[in-house]
């Protein structure tokens, strides 16, 4: 039984499409219905990773999932080769909430088309299972034809068989970059000139190193545990199609971000575990160039014994260190660059403004302020 | 919280307890003052401004300057001629998940020595917030606007949280 209700647009354009639109009836090469399979498949292959995603207790999909979610073909429009593919009516056998996991895939199968058409990545929730089947819709197409993907209102997404190849190839390999990375090592195979590092807000990945030289510091700076330190490594990692890091697949640079044994660890910690969105969705995470420099200011204040003052996160991903004496203020901003800014106001007096070359020159400058 | 500061009374404020004119009063209270119909620059140089604090911008009984920033450079406050501050924090509740400590206040007239602009925009038909005005940074550089937020945070603690009280 099919639900007049349930037509999902598919538009079909160009080449052999062309040619059925030019008689009086509309006809669909045959040879082109694998395509309407791969759209199924990959419909089906969204739509079992979305349930599984919220039902992580459960081993097997609900009898009869997949046909809760499986399309036919009922027929073309006049005019075009406009597809008639519906989903089937409830069997019965399906509790009535699994019926929304076809409008889920579907929505977000087109967005994922609709990103690789714009060169974006895919989006995050798109599940990694169903890749591979994302990566196949269109295989069969020529140059000449195009795909049009209705979802969600819009024009639709046209899609084509170079979009597909774009998004097969990006899906075979990952692409390298070069960058920093914020993260913990937590775990060390000297032998294989490896490691283990969980990103700062993100997941653990595997990384290798080329240079010896590095092993003493990675040893060092390796703990299992949470309070494990934090370090900003400049190095050459690989993206998947998702933009995400998969994995460090060489490194150049250690700097230590903030560790236990600092004489301020926990109040740099502090700084460096704001994750994005900390005020009220918005909020940038302090910046690790930030953080970098905040580390040196704190020990620079445990050098010359100087208690530390106030410090808080900037919107904007930056840090501000600050004291205050009766209503005059000491106030440090750090930028998101790392560059400071030390500010003296308030009371009724002129403000100072002064650029500190060093922690060590704002750490004097704070110990003014409070002579 | 635990702070050594006491809340003061403020030029132009109305004492504490008495209702505001529109800003969650019952209807006998006093007659409302009348909406400008446009952004109006405000020049009462001693009536006090509320700004709300995010929690993130409060810690060991000092307010973070970055509490008189904004994205956008307008930094929303609110006219204690229109709201009282306890007003002013329970308005700013009323949105669900929305993080307040507490109320602090600068003068017009403080603002207005930064050179900033303050402004009441509560007459717009997108602002919804009784009394809501902002002080203008937008023609700021870096420099002016560290200044700028650097006077305005250290007047306002100088002065105390004006609500919810401070327990010493």
């Amino acid at each position: 039984v099919v639900s007049p209700e349930s037509f999902v647009p598919l538009h079909l354009e160009g080449g052999r499409f062309d040619v059925a639109v030019h008689g009086d009836d509309v006809g669909f090469p045959l040879e082109a219905l694998d395509e309407l399979k791969r759209y199924e498949e990959a419909i089906v292959a969204v739509a079992a990773a979305l349930w599984r995603a919220e039902n992580p207790g459960r081993k097997n999909l609900p009898p009869n999932f997949a046909d809760s979610v499986r399309l036919r073909l009922t027929g073309l429009e006049k005019g075009s080769v406009r597809t008639r593919i519906a989903t089937m009516k409830s069997s019965g056998k399906i509790a009535a909430a699994d019926l929304s996991w076809g409008p889920a895939a579907r929505s977000l199968f087109v967005a994922a088309l609709a990103a690789v058409v714009a060169g974006q990545p895919v989006p995050i929730e798109f599940p990694d299972s169903a890749l591979p089947a994302l990566a196949k819709v269109a295989k069969g197409l020529q140059a000449s034809e195009t795909a049009v993907f209705q979802g969600g209102g819009g024009a639709g997404v046209r899609y084509g068989v170079a979009d597909q190849q774009r998004l097969a190839e990006r899906v075979r390999t990952t692409r390298s970059r070069n960058g920093q990375l914020m993260g913990r090592f937590t775990a060390f195979n000297a032998d294989a000139q490896s490691f283990s590092f969980r990103q700062r807000f993100g997941t653990l990945i595997p990384g290798r190193f080329l240079n010896v030289g590095h092993l003493e510091q990675i040893r060092d700076l390796t703990e299992k545990r949470a309070d494990a330190p934090y370090v900003l490594i400049d190095c050459a990692y690989a993206l998947d199609v998702k933009d995400q890091v998969t994995a460090v697949e060489d490194l150049s640079i250690i700097t230590v971000v903030s560790r236990p044994s600092d004489p301020h660890g926990d109040e740099v910690r502090r700084l460096v575990e704001f994750a994005p969105g900390w005020m009220e969705g918005g909020g940038a995470a302090p910046a690790a160039k930030a953080l970098v420099w905040l580390r040196a200011f704190t020990n620079a204040c445990a050098d010359g014994e100087v208690e530390l003052p106030v410090i808080f996160p900037t919107e904007e991903g930056g840090l501000m260190v600050e004291a205050q004496d009766g209503a005059v203020r000491w106030s440090l901003e750090v930028e998101p660059d790392g560059s400071p800014l030390i500010v003296v106001a308030g009371g009724g007096r002129p403000a100072t403004v002064d650029e500190p070359d060093t922690a060590a020159a704002a750490v004097r400058s704070l110990k003014e302020f409070r002579a | 919280v635990t702070d050594e500061q006491t809340t003061v009374e403020l030029p132009g404020a109305p004492p504490a307890g008495t209702p505001a004119a529109t800003c969650g009063a019952p209807a006998e209270a006093a007659p409302p003052v009348a909406a400008p119909a446009v952004e109006v620059p405000l020049e009462k140089r001693d009536e006090p401004l509320w700004r709300l604090v995010h929690p993130n911008y409060f810690k060991d009984g000092l307010i973070g300057s970055d509490a008189f920033n904004d994205k956008t450079r307008q930094v929303s406050v609110v006219r204690s001629s229109v709201c009282s501050a306890e007003e002013a924090y329970e308005y700013h509740h009323r949105a669900p998940d929305r993080r307040c400590a507490g109320a602090w206040a600068v003068t017009t007239g403080e603002a207005l020595d930064t050179g900033s602009g303050v402004i009441d925009d509560s007459a717009l038909e997108a602002v919804t917030t009784p009394g809501h005005s902002y002080i203008d940074m937008r023609h700021f550089e870096r420099k002016e606007r560290h200044v700028a937020k650097a006077t305005l945070a250290a007047a306002a603690n100088d002065r105390g949280r004006q609500h919810p009280p401070l327990t010493p």
